[in-house]
């Protein structure tokens, strides 16, 4: 086989493996800010809290896997509530105001800073529980986890998506989204719909960190990228369009991996240009809709 | 109001009184200083390093201290962060009013604080950090107040260039981490090329020192079919690589410096990862009765803290701690003389790492050289001589 094309298949599959993950967290962002137009910027911190759960669990108590992994989504959501109570609705009486930046930052530097008392500050190994068996796919290597992480990550997304079509519980939460008022005088209860969307949100993160922690070893440091990260996906799918944040972090994640091939001292530098020169032509992501405000 | 501001002066100038008579009291005792990172990203070392220096200074208490009095340690954490170092040197010298000081852990670190030990005549005991500047940098000065207890890199690198020569490698590939120490390894062993005539065939290749997925990196070291590999990578990415060489199916012998014989590495890669990959040490805890003595210690002593983890970074600490208060006990607690003592030291023949028992002199400040290291390699688990 052609030896450029070796590389650029072990690039793509390492890069939608990556890339599924910041889909994942970037649809917590989502969630929210259709929901009440915050955004939590702890996402990473919420994944990092996922991950040392479930390390908990699943290496210093010996549970097992899926229980570890149901432990540490019910935490990080338990979390979420509070996060909607102490930082999110003491802050947004007003509609002007942009205090949850600041108040979803602080809790996320209070959450590393715990978790660096509690569980120190050195990487962890999280052993995946499906081996580490190279497995071939075409030309290209992949962990077994990391093929997990495609599979979870993505019919996650594909799940919360149903979620909220299809059942009566997200088909209110989206009357929430698109007319708060309307919503409330057909008799939902905005408040709790609120609150399930940061449980939602956070969940997911707490997922995402349970998830990729095999792969980058479990940590108090390790959300703070992968939260930028997924922040980027969920600007440049369009923020309120949840297949194009699938999308855009699918390619966020391949961007990386293509531009390491050919010079990996630019990945990152060249993958944020890469996103900003879109950003310049389509202001509102990619799949994100133009809306013409009259002034 | 007038009153209130009165009252609070009384209460400021009683604080002063208090602070002064303290600050006298405790200028008397004798103080060794230290800044290590016990937290961030070498705290492997810095705690392993603190149980050394901890143990040294008990030793020298219970024979009876400098004519009697006992010797107390300051240890301040710099988070293996610069600033932090900085800080941390500054207050040592100018609150602490040390004899001298052991440490940092960090490359960077240490660059960071030699300019203040050197600037206020402060002995500098580095016994882990490895960057050449170090030393080097004041080297041409009247008097070098820096010393170290460690391998540098270009003594590591060289180690490297050996193994290359005598196994006939032909086609090497160069990867390093992004951080300062990644390049300053990268420049060393550009160096220690050039002067050996040997060539890299693929890289240099970089990669952040928390990235997970080395395949971009490593693709190119196997298109260029190297038969060995160089790569200045901290335990973290260590594992990483070992990973991704697995992914791509990359099977060629692969060095970085000591980094990889920290204790995490082998905890994070787990034993059949890191099967086969070789790191530089100064030492095996077995090489000799002093080292063995030492480490059977450090295990009984700091048993609630791991035990004897890291045995290298504990035992150069120790002997450059005891080195410090060898000179004190010739000239007392002068910063200045203990300096001029530590250039004059000839009887040192208690060291457990590998050094001569005239450790230093007027040209030579540091103590390890090519004779006390090798490259060594994982073999189940355990790190034994690569030759």
């Amino acid at each position: 086989m052609d030896p450029i094309f070796v590389k650029i298949w072990q690039a793509v599959i390492s890069g939608l493996s990556i890339g599924s993950i910041y889909a994942l967290i970037a649809q917590g962002y989502y969630v929210t800010f259709i929901t009440t137009a915050t955004l939590n910027f702890g996402q990473g911190e919420f994944l990092m809290i996922g991950a040392l759960v479930g390390l908990t669990c699943y290496v210093s108590l010996g549970l097992p896997f899926p229980m570890a992994l149901a432990i540490a989504v019910v935490v990080t959501g338990l979390m979420g509530i509070l996060l909607e109570r102490v930082a999110i609705r003491p802050v947004i009486r007003h509609v002007l105001s942009h205090s949850w930046v600041l108040s979803t930052v602080a809790i996320s530097i209070i959450l590393k800073n715990a978790a660096v008392n509690v569980w120190g500050p050195e990487q962890m190994k999280f052993p995946s529980p499906f081996g580490d068996q190279v497995l071939k796919i075409g030309s290209a290597g992949i962990f077994p986890q990391e093929l997990f992480i495609i599979v979870c990550a993505i019919s996650t997304v594909l799940l919360v998506q149903l979620f909220l079509k299809k059942s009566l519980l997200g088909k209110a939460l989206m009357a929430v989204a698109n007319n708060r008022n309307a919503a409330a005088v057909v008799g939902i209860d905005v408040k709790r719909m609120v609150i399930l969307a940061f449980m939602l949100s956070s969940a997911l993160a707490g997922l995402g960190g349970i998830l990729i922690s095999p792969v980058t070893f479990a940590w108090a440091y390790m959300g703070t990228v992968p939260g930028i990260k997924a922040f980027a996906a969920a600007i440049f799918g369009g923020l309120e369009n949840p297949i194009g944040i699938l999308i855009g972090g699918l390619v966020i994640g391949l961007l990386e991996q293509l531009f390491g091939v050919i010079n990996s001292n630019l990945k990152e530098g060249v993958t944020f240009l890469f996103i900003l020169v879109m950003l310049a032509f389509r202001p509102t992501g990619l799949m994100g809709r133009r809306t013409i405000d009259k002034v | 109001m007038s009153s209130e501001r009165g009252r609070i002066a009384t209460i400021a100038l009683v604080f002063a009184v208090i602070l002064g008579f303290t600050g006298a009291a405790l200028s008397a005792e004798l103080k060794l200083g230290a800044t290590l990172s016990l937290t961030g990203g070498t705290d492997d070392y810095g705690r392993a390093a603190h149980m050394g220096l901890q143990l040294a200074v008990k030793e020298y208490n219970a024979k009876g201290g400098y004519k009697g009095q006992p010797v107390q340690i300051v240890v301040y954490d710099d988070e293996t962060k610069p600033q932090k170092g900085v800080e941390n040197a500054t207050r040592l010298i100018t609150r602490d009013k040390v004899f001298g000081i052991v440490g940092p852990v960090n490359s960077g670190v240490a660059l960071a604080i030699i300019d203040i030990a050197q600037k206020n005549e402060m002995p500098l005991m580095d016994t882990i950090a490895t960057a050449e500047q170090i030393i080097d940098r004041y080297a041409k000065a009247p008097k070098n107040y820096i010393f170290r207890v460690s391998l540098n890199d270009g003594i590591q690198t060289s180690f490297m260039v050996d193994h290359i020569k005598q196994k006939a490698y032909k086609r090497i590939g160069l990867m390093h981490d992004s951080t300062g120490w990644g390049q300053s390894g990268r420049d060393t062993a550009q160096r220690l090329f050039k002067d050996n005539s040997l060539t890299f065939v693929a890289g240099p290749e970089v990669f952040d020192q928390n990235d997970t997925d080395m395949t971009a990196q490593l693709t190119k070291m196997k298109d260029a079919n190297v038969d060995f590999i160089i790569s200045y990578s901290l335990a973290p990415a260590g594992v990483q690589i070992a990973r991704s060489m697995q992914k791509i199916g990359l099977q060629v012998p692969w060095t970085s410096t000591w980094a990889l014989i920290a204790p995490n590495f082998l905890k994070l890669g787990g034993k059949e990862t890191v099967e086969g990959i070789m790191a530089v040490t100064s030492y095996t805890p077995d090489h000799s009765e002093n080292a063995k003595k030492l480490h059977a210690k450090v295990d009984q002593e700091f048993k609630d803290q791991g035990g004897d983890f890291h045995p290298v970074a504990t035992a150069q600490t120790y002997d450059g701690a005891r080195l410090m208060l060898r000179a004190l006990d010739k000239v007392g607690p002068d910063p200045q003389k203990i300096r001029d003592a530590l250039e004059e030291i000839d009887d040192f023949h208690e060291a457990v790492t590998k050094m001569k028992p005239k450790p230093f002199s007027k040209d030579n400040h540091e103590s390890l050289g090519p004779e006390s290291g090798f490259l060594a390699i994982w073999r189940n688990g355990q790190l034994v001589r690569a030759n």
